[in-house]
């Protein structure tokens, strides 16, 4: 379903995380719009309005979160897309400093951090990137 | 008898001491002349080399060189040195021989003076054989101690990759349930409360399963695999599991199709032949690169075939026989989001049926698994 306004991408290959997180969020008048791999977020951005927040889980198959970060930096159209990381790796907090991210989600996280993160990145207008 | 009869009879008794000596002597003792003909050699050196009697006999010094030439592997470099210390009579030699039949020699010769002349030169023979083959014993077991020892290892990193991939897993349902919950505990009375408790009960459902995944892969190489064996269909079980795979296989691209011939029946364990087209499915389809897969089952002169086959990534030839072992993933780098399904469970399985699996890949062609099960026929 293509979002109407602006709108959070949600990539994560665990379809309850996808789902919980859509239902929260839209708690909170945050409409999302969820992909479980690589390949469909790419897909999913290419056929709609950039989204303001992209949550990305950097463990999936055939193509890494890491890979999909890098593929939506070189999209000029996706510029002003802030994009945080999710992990559950203790490695996960490096990874998305490395890609300049805008936030970092040690899962498991609470609600409060999800939606202080998302809130916090939808009402700020891009700039440097944040420290994870 | 008296001093001055002994000392007169000395100059006699000389050869005779001599003799003595070097017989005494445990290794084999050869003298030569500056010329290089044999003046001496002791009965330890007749022995060493196997020279019979009747060529020790005949003083034949070029067929004495022969035979002993032709026992040796290599006789070139022996030859060589004996030549060479003939130009240089100062010269001291320490060499190793070979001999066909597996023995080995350490050779070592020094010049023999008369005063300052060198009139001669003494070549002794000592057979080192057993030393070497003690050595050779050693350096063989100190191998197959590295590649145990490495192997053990590898296991290690594998099992703490897999308790790391697996910790990571668990993460994925506990964020569910976090979330969840809390935005129960906020906002209990939002229309959404359905949907949320249901991606509470999936993910418990998943922490159970992987639960019990991880204990199983405890239970099976810890040698404790029971079986329950029943009257079954394979073709049945196979296009049941498929049929659980269609939303996963259309969502990653690889459409499964399912192909059974033949009487399928056999005495088997459900459950664990239901593990094993799961696990090979799910592989099939988490590296089957977005191409389709295919499943396959027929009976074959009492023996079931189950043919899973993939055109994805395929596994390194190296590591193909590996892919069984105890908490090995085979997947190079940690690209490939989760545990693989326990496929180190297969072969225990397959084998406790009296089966087996074999596998045939090719890096960047895809992979084949074939399990093999003997249909000991139900009860009717």
């Amino acid at each position: 379903m293509k979002p109407n306004g602006p709108w959070v991408l949600v990539v994560d290959d665990d379809e309850e995380i996808r789902e919980t997180i859509d239902l929260v969020l839209a708690q909170y008048g945050l409409e999302c719009c969820s992909a479980c791999s690589g390949r469909a977020a790419l897909e999913l951005i290419r056929g709609s309005r950039p989204p303001v927040v992209a949550l990305v889980d950097l463990r999936m198959p055939n193509m890494t979160g890491i890979e999909l970060v890098r593929e939506m930096r070189r999209e000029p159209v996706l510029a002003a897309t802030r994009i945080v990381v999710m992990s559950g790796d203790s490695e996960g907090g490096a990874a998305a400093a490395e890609l300049a991210a805008d936030g970092y989600l040690r899962k498991p996280f609470e609600l409060e951090s999800l939606v202080s993160t998302v809130q916090r990145l939808v009402s700020q207008p891009p700039g440097p990137a944040l420290s994870p | 008898m008296g001093e001055e009869q002994e000392r007169s009879q000395q100059p006699e008794r000389a050869p005779s001491l001599l003799r003595a000596i070097l017989d005494s002597i445990a290794d084999g003792v050869l003298v030569v002349t500056e010329t290089g003909r044999v003046a001496a050699c002791n009965q330890p050196f007749l022995a060493l080399w196997r020279v019979p009697a009747e060529l020790a006999e005949r003083r034949d010094d070029q067929a004495l060189l022969e035979f002993a030439s032709q026992q040796l592997v290599d006789p070139r470099p022996f030859l060589r040195t004996m030549r060479e210390v003939y130009g240089a009579p100062e010269r001291e030699t320490c060499d190793v021989l070979r001999f066909r039949d597996g023995r080995v020699f350490e050779r070592s010769s020094r010049p023999q003076r008369m005063g300052a002349a060198v009139i001669g030169r003494v070549w002794s023979f000592h057979d080192v054989t057993e030393r070497e083959h003690l050595l050779q014993r050693t350096a063989f077991l100190s191998r197959a101690n590295q590649r145990l020892l490495d192997r053990a290892r590898e296991a290690l990193c594998a099992r703490d990759e897999l308790l790391s991939i697996a910790a990571h897993e668990i993460r994925g349902p506990i964020t569910t349930i976090h979330l969840a919950v809390q935005s129960l505990l906020e906002r209990p009375g939002e229309a959404c409360v359905p949907r949320l408790l249901d991606a509470v009960q999936r993910a418990d459902r998943r922490l159970t399963r992987m639960v019990d995944e991880l204990l199983d892969v405890a239970r099976i190489q810890g040698g404790n695999l029971q079986l329950h064996l029943e009257p079954m269909c394979l073709g049945e079980l196979v296009r049941e599991v498929a049929a659980r795979f269609v939303g996963e296989a259309a969502l990653a691209g690889s459409p499964i199709s399912v192909a059974t011939e033949g009487d399928l029946a056999g005495n088997w364990d459900r459950l664990r032949l239901d593990q094993v087209i799961t696990n090979l499915l799910s592989n099939a389809i988490k590296f089957g690169a977005g191409k389709p897969v295919e499943i396959r089952a027929q009976s074959q002169g009492g023996t079931a075939r189950l043919v899973v086959r993939d055109q994805g990534i395929g596994i390194p030839r190296d590591q193909i026989e590996r892919i069984f072992d105890p908490f090995e993933r085979a997947v190079p780098g940690r690209n490939h989001g989760g545990l693989r399904h326990g496929r180190d469970n297969v072969r225990p399985i397959a084998s406790r049926h009296g089966g087996a699996i074999q596998v045939e890949s090719e890096l960047g062609g895809g992979s084949t698994f074939t399990v093999l099960l003997p249909q000991v026929r139900a009860p009717q």
